[in-house]
C-alpha cells in the first residue's frame, strides 16, 4: 500500500478512514480529486474511492466541478459550529457589566445557532446551575422556551419531552399553547422546571430582520420569582441595546 | 497537491432540475419504485411459465443466470448512483461519459420501455380484471368492452395519483406492490405444499446444461427484471439519494430473482403439460387445476394490483426523463415545467399519458388481447436493454474521467457489457423471426433519434451540449465555515 503525508503504514479502520478523508479535503481544499486523497491519505484507491462514496452519500463531503472533485459538505458546518465558542464583542461584554452591576440574580447571554441553546456569556459571580441540561432540554428552561416559540416547528425539533422535575411540562399540547403565550407576551418563563428551586426568565435579542437570534436570561431562587418579574423592564432595555450590536 | 487560492468556477446558485419536491422520500418508497416498476408478482404469474414453454427443465437455470447478469447490470448503474443525482435515471448517467448524441439515443430508448411497460400494465390490469368478472359469472362477450373500460379508469387514476405529488405516488407504489408480493407469495406456498406430494423433484432440478434453450430462456427471462433501474429517476425526490438510490437498485434485482427462481419451481412442478403455458394466465389456471375458486381470485387481483403499480412506477419514471429532456431542450422546452403546487413533471404527464392509456384500449377493443401483453413486453425489453447496453459501456469511462476507475468496475462492466450484447442480438434475432414489427419499432426508434441528435448537431448543438442535466451540488450544500455566533 501507499504511504503519504497521513499515512501510518497500516490499513485504517473504515472510520478512522472516513474521518482522515474529510481532514485531508479541508486540509487540500475544495476541488481535490479522489485519486489525490488516495495518495494524501496512503490508503488503497478502492478503499479511499468507497469511503469517499459513503461520505458524500450521508453529505459530510459533496462532489464539485462535474463530479470529479469534493469539497466539505453543509452537513460538517453544524459539528465545526458545535465546537467553537461562540464570540461576543467587549461591547456586548459592557451592556452585561452594566446590568449585573443593577441586578441581583444570575444575568446570561444566551445564543441560538440552528435550531440549538448555545451560552454566550454566563455570570461569573452567579454561574449557570447546569449548562448541560441547558443545552439538552430546551422546553425545561425560559431560552429554550423563547427559541421553540420562534421554531417553524419544534415539534420537529424537540419530539421528547422528557421529565426532570415535577414542573416540567412534558404534555406537548400544554406546551404549545405556553408557547403561544411566549410569542404574544415576548418573554418567557420557567420556575423550577429544570432544576428543583431554581427559576429563570428571558426576553429575545433580535436581528435587524426581526429574527430571534438570543435570548438574555435572569436566573435565581424560585422563591424569589415575583422579584426577577419585576426586573423584565430592564433586562429587555439592556437585550435592545444588544440587538443593536448584531450584524 | 493542491493548495488554497486556486481560482475555481463558481457553484451553481439552483440546480438546472429545480422544480421537483427536493429530498422528501424515505428508503423504503425508493425502493418501492425500482420493485414496483419490475412488476415481480406480475412477472412470477406471467413470465416463468413462458420460459419454461422454452426451455422444459432448464427454466430454474436460466432464471438463476439471468439474476447474475442483472446483478453485474445493476452493479454498473449503482456506480452512477452513489456518485450523481439524476431524474433522467441512465439517460443522464450515460450524457456523463458518451457523446450527447449517444446519450440522446440511449434516452429515447429508455423512453420507448417505460412507455411501452406503462402501456403493458394497464393492458394487464384490464385483462386480468375482466377474466376475473367472468369466472365471477359475468357473459363472454363483455369482457373486451369491460378489460377497455378498466384500462381507462386504472389510466385516470394514474394520472390522478402521478400528478398529485411523489409522496403520495410513492405510498400507493409501495402499499399496492407489497401487497400484491404477498398474496403471490402465499399462492405459490400453497400451491407447493399441494404438488409436492405427487411431485418429481428430481427431474427439475436435474442438470442438463444445453446452451442454446438455455439461451433463449434468457432472453425471456431478462424481461422480468426490466425496470430494477427506475428508482434512479427519484433522486431528487429521495431523503438521502447518493445512499437510498444505489440501495434500491441492489436489492431490488436478487429479491425478484429468488421470487422467481421460486415460481418456476413451483409452476415447473405443478404444470401437467406444456401447453398450458400457451394462456394469458397461466398461474391462475394452473391455480384452479388444483384448488377451487377462491386462490385463483385472490391471485387475479393481486397480478393486477402488481400490474397497476407497474404503469405507475414506469410513468413515474418516464415523465422524469422527458422532463430532464424538456429542461435541456431536446424536446420541446414546456414538457421541463413542473406543478407549482404539487411539484411533479405534469405537462410531461399531460403529453404521454393519453397515448399510453390509448394504445391498450385499442388493443384491447381491436381483439388482439391474447398476445399483446407478451407483444408489448418483449418490445418495453428491447428498450430497457438498449439503454442497460450502453450505462454498462458508459460505466468505465465515467469512473475512468473522474479519476475514479479500478480494475474491478473494468472487469465487471465489460463483462455485463459483453453478456447483454449476446443476450440483447439474441432477442432481436429471435424476436425478428416472430414478430418483425417490434424489431422494426425499436430500430425505428434508435434511428429516428440518431437523426434527431444529427439535426440537433447542425442546427442547434447549444442544446445537445446541454443533454445530462442533474441535480449538481449548489452554493448552500457547501460548507460556509463555523457560525461564530450573532455578533458582527
Amino acid at each position: 500500500m501507499t504511504s503519504g503525508p497521513l499515512g501510518r503504514g497500516r490499513p485504517p479502520a473504515p472510520i478512522d478512514g472516513a474521518m482522515r478523508l474529510i481532514e485531508a479535503v479541508a486540509r487540500l481544499g475544495t476541488g481535490v480529486t479522489a485519486k489525490e486523497l488516495a495518495a494524501f491519505v496512503g490508503m488503497p484507491p478502492a478503499t479511499c474511492y468507497r469511503l469517499l462514496n459513503t461520505l458524500t452519500a450521508s453529505e459530510f463531503l459533496v462532489r464539485v466541478d462535474d463530479l470529479r472533485g469534493f469539497a466539505i459538505g453543509r452537513k460538517m458546518d453544524e459539528i465545526v459550529t458545535a465546537a467553537v465558542a461562540p464570540f461576543v464583542p467587549s461591547a456586548a461584554r459592557d451592556v452585561l457589566e452594566e446590568l449585573r452591576g443593577r441586578i441581583r440574580f444570575g444575568v446570561h447571554l444566551i445564543i441560538y445557532l440552528g435550531d440549538t441553546v448555545r451560552v454566550g456569556d454566563q455570570d461569573p459571580d452567579r454561574p449557570l446551575h447546569s449548562e448541560h441540561d441547558l443545552l439538552r432540554h430546551p422546553h425545561a428552561s425560559a431560552a429554550g422556551k423563547l427559541l421553540l416559540a420562534h421554531l417553524p416547528d419544534w415539534r420537529q425539533a424537540l419530539p421528547h419531552l422528557r421529565q426532570l422535575t415535577e414542573h416540567t411540562i412534558i404534555d406537548p399540547d400544554v406546551l404549545d399553547a405556553e408557547l403561544a403565550e411566549v410569542r404574544r407576551t415576548d418573554t418567557a418563563h420557567q420556575r423550577g422546571e429544570l432544576i428543583d428551586g431554581i427559576a429563570c426568565c428571558a426576553t429575545p435579542i433580535r436581528s435587524r430582520g426581526g429574527d430571534v437570534v438570543g435570548a438574555l436570561c435572569l436566573a435565581g431562587p424560585a422563591a424569589r420569582a415575583s422579584v426577577m418579574t419585576e426586573q423584565i423592564g430592564a433586562t429587555m432595555e439592556a437585550a435592545k441595546l444588544l440587538s443593536d450590536l448584531i450584524s | 497537491m493542491r493548495m488554497h487560492g486556486v481560482a475555481r468556477p463558481e457553484l451553481p446558485a439552483r440546480s438546472s432540475v429545480t422544480g421537483l419536491d427536493r429530498r422528501r422520500l424515505g428508503p423504503l418508497p425508493v425502493l418501492a419504485q425500482s420493485v414496483a416498476a419490475v412488476a415481480p408478482s406480475g412477472a412470477a404469474a406471467i413470465i416463468p411459465a413462458i420460459v419454461l414453454g422454452a426451455t422444459g427443465p432448464g427454466a430454474l437455470l436460466a432464471f438463476v443466470c439471468t439474476t447474475v447478469v442483472c446483478m453485474l447490470v445493476s452493479w454498473c448503474i449503482q456506480q452512477f448512483a452513489c456518485r450523481m443525482r439524476a431524474p433522467g435515471g441512465l439517460y443522464s448517467y450515460s450524457a456523463r461519459a458518451l457523446h450527447p448524441g449517444g446519450a440522446l439515443v440511449t434516452g429515447w430508448s429508455a423512453l420507448l420501455g417505460y412507455s411501452v411497460v406503462a402501456m403493458a400494465g394497464l393492458l394487464a390490469v384490464g385483462l386480468y380484471l375482466a377474466d376475473l368478472a367472468q369466472r365471477l359469472g359475468a357473459p363472454p362477450s363483455i369482457g373486451p368492452p369491460l378489460a377497455a373500460g378498466v384500462v381507462l379508469v386504472a389510466g385516470v387514476a394514474v394520472g390522478v395519483i402521478l400528478v398529485a405529488g411523489i409522496r403520495l405516488s410513492a405510498r400507493v407504489t409501495l402499499l399496492v406492490e407489497s401487497v400484491s408480493i404477498l398474496l403471490v407469495l402465499v399462492v405459490l406456498i400453497v400451491l407447493f405444499v399441494l404438488v409436492l406430494p405427487t411431485a418429481d423433484l428430481s427431474a427439475v432440478l436435474a442438470w442438463k446444461p444445453d446452451i442454446r434453450p438455455l439461451a433463449v430462456g434468457i432472453v425471456i427471462a431478462i424481461s422480468a427484471f426490466i425496470g430494477f433501474e427506475s428508482a434512479t429517476t427519484l433522486s431528487v425526490e429521495a431523503a438521502k439519494p447518493l445512499e437510498s438510490v444505489p440501495r434500491a437498485v441492489r436489492w431490488t434485482v436478487p429479491a425478484a430473482g429468488v421470487l422467481y427462481v421460486f415460481s418456476s419451481l413451483v409452476q415447473s412442478v405443478a404444470m401437467p403439460s406444456p401447453s398450458i403455458s400457451h394462456e394469458v394466465t397461466p398461474v391462475t389456471d394452473l391455480v384452479s387445476l388444483h384448488e377451487p375458486m377462491v386462490m385463483s381470485i385472490v391471485l387475479d387481483l393481486a397480478i393486477a394490483a402488481s400490474w397497476f403499480s407497474c404503469a405507475l412506477a414506469s410513468l413515474n419514471a418516464l415523465v422524469r426523463v422527458l422532463f430532464c429532456m424538456g429542461r435541456e431542450g431536446v424536446v420541446p422546452r414546456g414538457l421541463g415545467h413542473t406543478h407549482p403546487r404539487y411539484r411533479t413533471p405534469s405537462r410531461a404527464l399531460a403529453v404521454v399519458l393519453p397515448p399510453v392509456v390509448a394504445t391498450p384500449c385499442i388493443l384491447i377493443l381491436a381483439g388482439a388481447q391474447q398476445h399483446a401483453l407478451a407483444d408489448l413486453l418483449t418490445l418495453s425489453a428491447l428498450g430497457y436493454l438498449g439503454t442497460y447496453v450502453v450505462v454498462c459501456v458508459a460505466t468505465p469511462l465515467f469512473l475512468r474521467r473522474i479519476g475514479e476507475a479500478t480494475r474491478a468496475t473494468w472487469i465487471v462492466s465489460v463483462t455485463a457489457a459483453l453478456l447483454l450484447t449476446v443476450i440483447i442480438a439474441l432477442a432481436i434475432v429471435q424476436t425478428f423471426s416472430e414478430q418483425p414489427v417490434l424489431v422494426s419499432v425499436f430500430l425505428a426508434v434508435l434511428f429516428g433519434s440518431s437523426c434527431l441528435a444529427l439535426v440537433f448537431r447542425r442546427r442547434a448543438p447549444a442544446r445537445l451540449e446541454a443533454v445530462g442535466v442533474y441535480d449538481e451540488t449548489i452554493a448552500s450544500d457547501v460548507s460556509r465555515g463555523a457560525q461564530r455566533g450573532i455578533f458582527r
